[in-house]
């Protein structure tokens, strides 16, 4: 038995068989036969060669497209480009002039543009190193007329082993019988990657050396989640493993039918649950996922390895990008939440002594340069909350003072774009987020001025425990399940409900089942969490009552410690471990 | 023979690459006139992909596009609509 460690690029466990897949094996025949011809018979070949191959990727391109997606196709169609190329085509046809026999020259000139696209910065322009390596490996199979690609006599469930996989090695393969990929090459942007999470199937990539360690026929168990690969494992890893994959694919099986359902307590109490996301791509697996609504976008991404700052109409198009997309379900847009520990390259802010108890968040309205920021901000999403549900949410909170400021703001903002024949949509909630315990504490002063208080439980414990969340020393104290916490939490629900307004949880706290009947008990009104926990949690709302779930709290909020509280609620309701 | 040329910032996501740039190319050899994109200096042929895809051409990276032909102006508006629309990126 022996472990090997890659990359994870794509979840889930698979035990199988190894398919080592050998790409550079011409046949040595043909390629003698090549190397005899005339340059002008050379050109000729080269030249008949290009147009089967742009023939064959055609095909390639229209199958993608219809078993995978037209984005996957358009692969192709750079590759029919790069056959088409003049440049490419003179090149090759030079070095045959040469006396450079065809297949050579081929690659010779495919190596000058993989070493040339291989020195860029960026790896989707790395990538692309492997499409002219493919086009190169085509134009060969067509001179030769060799069997295309030897994948596709893969009849049995295998886990396919390569030292890279080309965009045509994979399309061509029979999906039905791959189990999962592991190559050598490539990173998290790679086509296999992308291709094995479109199939469901793990992967791991970026195993130096893979294909001198697994032979033909070699038993494989690829934890595509940890990046591990155990080749030929002994009886009781398979066995461990076995009973995990089966766990695994119950567990999806069953929880993907709850990312369809309303999360609905035994008593009928409705909890709206939503997602946090962090850029635009996640909307969509948000929705795959059964999210509710956006409970969370932070806006940080859009601030990111940028420059300068973004204007307001780049804003604007994004904002209206995902509140398009979410149509009528809400998305609450968190404002800007740098400073402490986060920091953007466009805004240089002095050093602090105490960051988490410094210039961050909405405290940016303090100043006279970075208000100008949050501005900018709120500009932007009410001019794209006519195209869907938009609220506002301003993080870092601290005083009743600073929220009324907000509130000036944003009408400011709302009078002025109106003024300048601006659309805006009639209703647009503003809420704040709960993360300093002064605001929890005097939430009944602040609930008249908001419309909907969102716990961010994780700076909600740093700041109640006075524990740094980002220092590993102390970090035994820090823990979301201390009472002081749920304490907190139930003054914040016990003001906003007093004056009619909703309360939800947008930090770790509403990814954990485990406190979901203390959170309900709370009668806390929406849970915001990652994609990935949207359905497990759906799933344990639906197991607990209210009744029970107060019961809960009752004791819960006695408990002396974190520890008491965990120990209580393992023992006393339903969850998943 | 009219003879323009235009000056834009690539706002997609991926800037110039694979599929933008198949894009680009494939839509640039519908039309007759000559075509060069140049980004810092660097110019190149807007048909031939390798050499669009050796710009390196990223995102929020400016790029100038000339073009000198009969259809100079009908391509113009078609590339320049093309990276506006951030090439029909979703």
């Amino acid at each position: 038995m022996k472990i090997v460690v890659g990359i994870p690029a794509s979840e889930g466990i698979a035990i199988g068989k190894a398919l080592v897949y050998e790409r550079e094996s011409n046949n040595e025949i043909d390629t003698l036969q090549l190397s005899s011809l005339t340059p002008n018979d050379a050109i000729k070949r080269f030249q008949e060669a290009i147009s089967i191959s742009i023939s064959r990727l055609g095909k390639l391109a229209r199958k993608t497209e219809v078993e995978i997606g037209p984005n996957e196709a358009a692969i192709f169609d750079a590759q029919i480009l790069i056959c088409e190329d003049d440049d490419f085509q003179q090149s090759v046809i030079k070095k045959i002039n040469q006396g450079i026999p065809i297949d050579k020259a081929i690659w010779i000139v495919v190596d000058f543009y993989i070493s040339k696209f291989a020195e860029m910065d960026n790896d989707y322009f790395k990538e692309r190193a492997l499409d002219i390596q493919d086009v190169g490996n085509q134009i060969i199979k067509a001179l030769t007329g060799s069997n295309p690609n030897a994948l596709m006599e893969l009849t049995e469930k295998k886990i396919i082993v390569s030292r890279v996989l080309t965009p045509s090695d994979t399309v061509e393969l029979p999906k039905k019988y791959v189990l999962g990929f592991l190559t050598e090459f490539g990173g998290p942007t790679s086509h296999v990657a992308i291709i094995a999470r479109a199939l469901n199937v793990p992967a791991v990539i970026g195993i130096p050396e893979l294909t001198h360690q697994i032979s033909q026929g070699d038993l494989l168990i690829i934890d595509g989640t940890n990046g591990h690969v155990i080749i030929n494992p002994d009886t009781k890893t398979l066995g461990k493993y076995a009973v995990q994959q089966k766990k695994m694919v119950q567990n999806q099986q069953e929880l993907q039918k709850f990312a369809k359902i309303q999360a609905k307590t035994q008593d009928g109490k409705l909890i709206k649950i939503q997602a946090n996301i962090g850029s635009v791509d996640e909307v969509y697996r948000a929705m795959d996922h059964g999210a509710d609504g956006i409970g969370l976008l932070r806006t940080e991404f859009l601030y990111l390895e940028k420059k300068d700052l973004p204007t307001e109409n780049e804003l604007f198009d994004t904002f209206k990008e995902i509140l398009s997309a979410m149509r009528e379900k809400a998305v609450i847009l968190r404002t800007l939440d740098i400073g402490g520990d986060k920091d953007i390259p466009s805004l240089v802010l002095p050093k602090e002594e105490n960051p988490f108890l410094g210039l961050r968040g909405s405290r940016f309205i303090s100043d006279a340069q970075l208000r100008r920021i949050i501005i900018t901000q709120v500009r932007a999403a009410l001019r794209a909350s006519s195209f869907g549900n938009l609220k506002i949410m301003f993080p870092m909170v601290s005083t009743l003072k600073e929220v009324l400021d907000l509130n000036t703001l944003v009408n400011e903002c709302r009078s002025d774009l109106l003024a300048n024949g601006y659309n805006i949509a009639t209703s647009v909630e503003i809420g704040i987020m709960v993360e300093v315990p002064s605001i929890a504490l005097c939430a009944e002063a602040v609930a008249p001025y908001v419309d909907f208080f969102s716990i961010g439980t994780n700076d909600l414990t740093q700041y109640v425990l006075a524990a740094d969340r980002t220092n590993e020393t102390i970090a035994y104290l820090y823990d979301h399940f201390h009472p002081s916490v749920f304490r907190l939490i139930q003054i914040v629900v016990n003001a906003a409900h007093k004056y009619g307004k909703w309360v939800g949880i947008c930090g770790e706290l509403a990814s954990e089942s485990l406190a979901t009947p203390i959170l309900l008990g709370l009668g806390i009104d929406e849970l915001s969490m990652n994609i990935n926990s949207i359905p497990k949690i759906k799933r344990q709302v639906t197991r607990q009552s209210m009744n029970k779930s107060k019961e809960i709290l009752k004791t819960v909020l006695d408990l002396p410690t974190s520890k008491d509280v965990r120990k209580f609620l393992s023992q006393n309701s339903i969850n998943d471990i | 023979m009219p003879k323009v040329q235009f000056t834009a910032i690539l706002k997609n996501r991926v800037g110039l690459h694979a599929r933008p740039a198949a894009l680009f190319v494939r839509t640039s050899k519908k039309y007759q006139c000559e075509i060069f994109v140049e980004k810092e200096g660097n110019r190149v042929d807007a048909k031939k992909i390798l050499g669009v895809l050796g710009l390196g051409a990223n995102k929020d990276d400016k790029i100038t596009v000339y073009l000198d032909g009969q259809d100079a102006l009908d391509a113009k508006e078609v590339l320049l609509e093309m990276i506006e629309n951030k090439f029909g990126e979703e």
